[in-house]
């Protein structure tokens, strides 16, 4: 059973991070299966399916999570939510108004992750592999309340975050 | 006893991985397989000092774990493939998983096939459904089918998705009808018509002993619509969702609603008018029963949105908005949120202050709920600069908030808080070690709601690396005073430091983190004070082979010899690296390029190498006083402001350097040339890296961020260079 991350704050559990906007969506979109009839269909307008799925390692995950975590309660957090993430600007009012100024997340250990899905944004110069993952962490937020002292919230969650690699010529 | 299964765990797991080659011939029947396998051993040990109360680690002593990852695939045709990953966790650890031992956290299985009567595409084990915010977006272990008949015409597609599975963190104790969910979506996209998708999603939860709560079902059903409009420039977009709920859902930890009906209600209208004006209406309702279980949306929940924004023709880019939502919708004592929010964002044209780049968000917002027991109203201004002073790149941030409060009976009338974060940024070479330094200065004020203190702090960031090592500090102290009754000052130190390691397949790091917090008077609100460390190491290793292989591949990086060191260029080229510096100078005269400008650890040439291009061109030897240890040739543009001609001037470099170099074995490209390019570039938004291998090391082409935010491109020849997702990786010290 997961537990809230900061219970006094409403807001989504499930976070959508984004480092690339390139599927924020509302709803379910066709990703295309190639098949005689539809053989160059792109996944999405300028995105093509990979060849072979092409691992993303752990390095990579463990650093874009601390990334996330040391904008969380920053100016910055709002650049790493995606286009779409379901209510945004409540969360973010919520952290500006409601977060302990002090207020920081700590990344206890990073758990499994899974390529959600993988394209390649075509682009003349190069092109940009774009892989979508689910990663599961266990955070700790920690402030210091003058009266009761230290303060801290743990908590686990799943994070669907993008990451933008780099150009992989199939 | 507890570590005996460690060293037992890694001998088990490295025999088995070193046996493989023996078998590794060219006939093994997983040559058409590419294979990747990625271990890490992490051993942390963690501990404490003072007041438990006040350490971030509450279990100490030594933690193991080891995650070893395994993924596999193959491509049967041009329409049929197969793949698998497996996560395996060994955990002997209390941050890292609720399970010791072996632990299976995640597998999947995929099959797609394009060209069976029904084009298919079928997962087992873990697998993300999706079918609209509004119904289910989450990880599933389970199984997955998805069928895309095809349309005669090329305009139209649909998709059958069926799904089933539990929401799990992992396969040990893997009980999935403690939370199933099922489901099935049909969606049509035509280009004419709009796309439209009908959604059936039913959740079993089963009985809970602890919390005495009865098994719980529910079913959910949504129709969603999507249609695109143009209307002379304007391009808009209309999307819509009607969603229903039958049965029951948690009303808290241990509360049921059973047997409820719930509505849910979706709308958007997004335009862009084809002038710098874009805007976007939004609505949603959802009944005080609409409450899926694999949703993020809230129950008894109404809002109105209204979004605009103005893009100026230098980059600028102005939002405003106004938003409406009522909580508890449905209750005799609904709560009323009222927002008005600005948003100013990219480069500002102030003639004095070269460079400067800003962010501007404020908001007010007005909640209150209808017996007022919840009155407040809170001003939000948050401010960011950036631009560079001198050789730093200069950050300064400025918060604001103050909130006021109205509600009847209300102890406290406001609070306010006030915030200022000043950094800058320093490239700094010590040997050959090369990075940044970051020091910054934090003060914070709060005051009201019996609050008044403030807080101040010292931050220093390092950041250093060469070919293989890579070694980050971060060090803060934190000093809060507190001036109210019955409160305590505190004064918090924080070092981080970590270290990487990194040649070939192996990758070996350290982590530290250590944390001393001293409240004062600590004993007369009951604390004292706290010190507590993290220390980790861990040790990754990492085996790919690609399809057509053997088995073998995956190891040759394990048994190959090290490179030999560069024997002297017969002919000096002025891309050599490891000969002599003298050796390197004269070779460079003989061909004519003369007057260098010696530098420390460098020398400057004004030199063509590039006949092919017009612009400005510095050929620039770093070395360390001995050897050259890096190229660069830096090739300005003739105007960064220009972006057709800039553009211009990259891809003609590349196309030369393409026909030298060949095919390179890595690229790397964010954003796009645009109007806002000097900003993007400035702030890491555009990045071009292209990358090729030689014997001796790589070479890489690209326009690297740097700290004077002069825009240009360079040429590198290096022994190793750093990871991409570093952008500045220019020569700063050629400006």
């Amino acid at each position: 059973m997961k537990k809230p991350l900061l219970t006094t704050f409403a807001f989504s559990l499930i976070f959508v991070f984004t480092i690339m906007q390139a599927h924020a969506q509302e709803v379910r979109r066709i990703q295309p299966i190639k098949s005689p009839a539809s053989i160059d269909e792109p996944l999405a307008e300028g995105i093509k399916p990979v060849k072979e799925p092409i691992p993303i390692d752990r390095q990579t995950v463990e650093k874009t999570m601390q990334a996330i975590a040391d904008s969380w309660n920053s100016p910055d957090m709002v650049k790493t939510l995606g286009k779409n993430f379901y209510e945004k600007d409540r969360l973010m009012d919520s952290m500006n108004g409601k977060a302990p100024v002090d207020a920081r997340l700590r990344i206890m250990s990073v758990g499994s992750y899974r390529i959600i899905n993988q394209g390649i944004k075509l682009d003349p110069g190069g092109d940009l592999l774009i892989s979508r993952l689910s990663v599961i962490a266990k955070t700790q937020v920690e402030y210091n309340d003058p009266q009761n002292g230290f303060q801290r919230r743990q908590g686990e969650q799943e994070y669907i975050i993008k990451i933008t690699q780099k150009g992989v010529a199939q | 006893m507890k570590h005996a299964k460690m060293p037992t765990f890694i001998l088990i797991l490295f025999s088995f991985l070193f046996y493989i080659p023996a078998f590794a011939e060219d006939k093994t029947p997983l040559k058409d397989w590419a294979l990747s396998m990625e271990n890490t051993a992490r051993y942390e040990n963690y501990d404490f000092w003072g007041d438990p109360a006040g350490s971030p680690y509450q279990n100490t002593g030594g933690q193991f774990y080891n995650e070893l990852t395994t993924s596999f695939s193959r491509r049967f045709s041009d329409f049929e493939s197969f793949q698998g990953r497996f996560d395996l966790l060994y955990n002997d650890s209390r941050y890292r998983s609720q399970h010791n031992g072996f632990v299976l956290e995640r597998g999947n299985l995929t099959w797609e096939k394009g060209n069976a009567p029904v084009p298919l595409r079928t997962q087992l084990g873990d697998n993300f459904s999706f079918m609209s915010i509004r119904t289910i977006q989450r990880s599933l272990k389970g199984f997955q089918l998805e069928l895309q008949p095809a349309f005669s015409s090329q305009e139209r597609k649909q998709s059958f998705l069926f799904f089933t599975g539990a929401g799990a963190d992992d396969y040990r104790d893997f009980t999935p009808v403690n939370n199933l969910f099922s489901g099935a979506s049909y969606l049509i996209e035509d280009k004419k018509w709009g796309n439209y998708s009908f959604n059936l999603l039913q959740n079993h939860q089963a009985s809970e002993i602890k919390d005495g709560l009865a098994a719980r079902n529910q079913l959910v059903g949504s129709i969603t619509g999507e249609k695109i409009l143009a209307f002379k420039k304007q391009k808009m977009t209309l999307e819509g969702e009607v969603a229903y709920l039958k049965g029951d859902y948690n009303l808290t930890a241990n509360t049921t609603e059973t047997n409820k009906d719930g509505l849910g209600l979706f709308g958007q209208f997004t335009a862009d008018t084809g002038t710098p004006f874009n805007y976007r209406l939004r609505y949603e309702n959802y009944g005080r029963n609409y409450r899926p279980n694999a949703s993020s949306v809230n129950r008894d929940y109404e809002g109105y949105e209204a979004h605009g924004g103005w893009r100026f023709a230098k980059g600028l880019n102005l939002r405003g908005r106004l938003q409406y939502f009522v909580d508890a919708a449905s209750t005799a004592n609904p709560t009323d949120t009222y927002v008005a929010g600005t948003n100013l964002t990219g480069p500002l044209a102030v003639s004095f202050l070269p460079g400067l780049t800003t962010g501007l968000d404020a908001f007010i917002q007005d909640a209150k709920n209808k017996d007022r027991t919840t009155n407040t109203r809170t001003a939000n201004l948050n401010m960011n600069f950036g631009m560079p002073v001198r050789t730093w790149a200069a950050k300064l941030t400025l918060i604001a908030k103050n909130v006021e409060n109205f509600a009847d009976n209300a102890n406290w009338a406001g609070q306010r808080s006030y915030e200022t974060n000043l950094s800058a940024t320093h490239a700094i070479a010590l040997g050959p070690f090369k990075g940044s330094v970051t020091p910054g200065l934090i003060y914070q004020n709060m005051a009201g709601n019996a609050t008044n203190r403030d807080n101040y702090g010292v931050n220093l960031g390092l950041q250093i690396a060469n070919a293989m090592h890579q070694i980050g500090l971060d060090a803060k102290l934190f000093s809060q005073n507190a001036y109210a009754p019955g409160t305590s000052n505190e004064v918090t130190n924080n070092v981080g430091f970590n270290y990487r390691f990194t040649k070939g397949p192996h990758i070996f790091g350290i982590e530290t983190n250590y944390t001393d917090r001293d409240p004062t008077p600590g004993t007369a609100t009951g604390q004292s004070s706290t010190q507590a460390y993290k220390f980790a190491v861990f040790y990754t290793l990492k085996f790919d082979k690609e399809p057509g292989k053997p088995i073998s591949s995956m190891f040759s990086k394990l048994t190959a010899q090290p490179e030999e060191a560069a024997a002297a260029a017969a002919t000096v080229s002025p891309f050599s690296i490891g000969q002599p510096l003298q050796k390197a100078v004269d070779g460079l005269a003989a061909q004519g390029i003369t007057g260098g400008l010696m530098q420390p650890g460098l020398v400057v040439y004004e030199a063509r190498l590039l006949n092919e291009i017009d612009q400005r061109q510095r050929l620039a030897l770093l070395h360390d006083e001995k050897v050259v240890t890096k190229t660069a040739l830096i090739i300005d543009f003739d105007d960064v402001g220009n972006q057709s001609t800039v553009s211009q001037t990259f891809e003609r470099v590349r196309s030369i350097l393409l026909k030298r170099f060949g095919s390179p074995v890595d690229t790397f490209e964010q954003g796009q040339f645009s109007p806002n390019f000097v900003r993007d570039v400035n702030s890491g938004k555009f990045v071009r890296i292209i990358e090729w291998r030689t014997e001796n090391g790589a070479v890489r082409f690209g326009i690297p961020q740097r700290l004077d935010r002069q825009i240009r491109m360079e040429l590198q020849y290096a022994p190793k260079f750093p990871s991409r997702n570093e952008t500045f990786w220019s020569v700063e010290e050629v400006r």
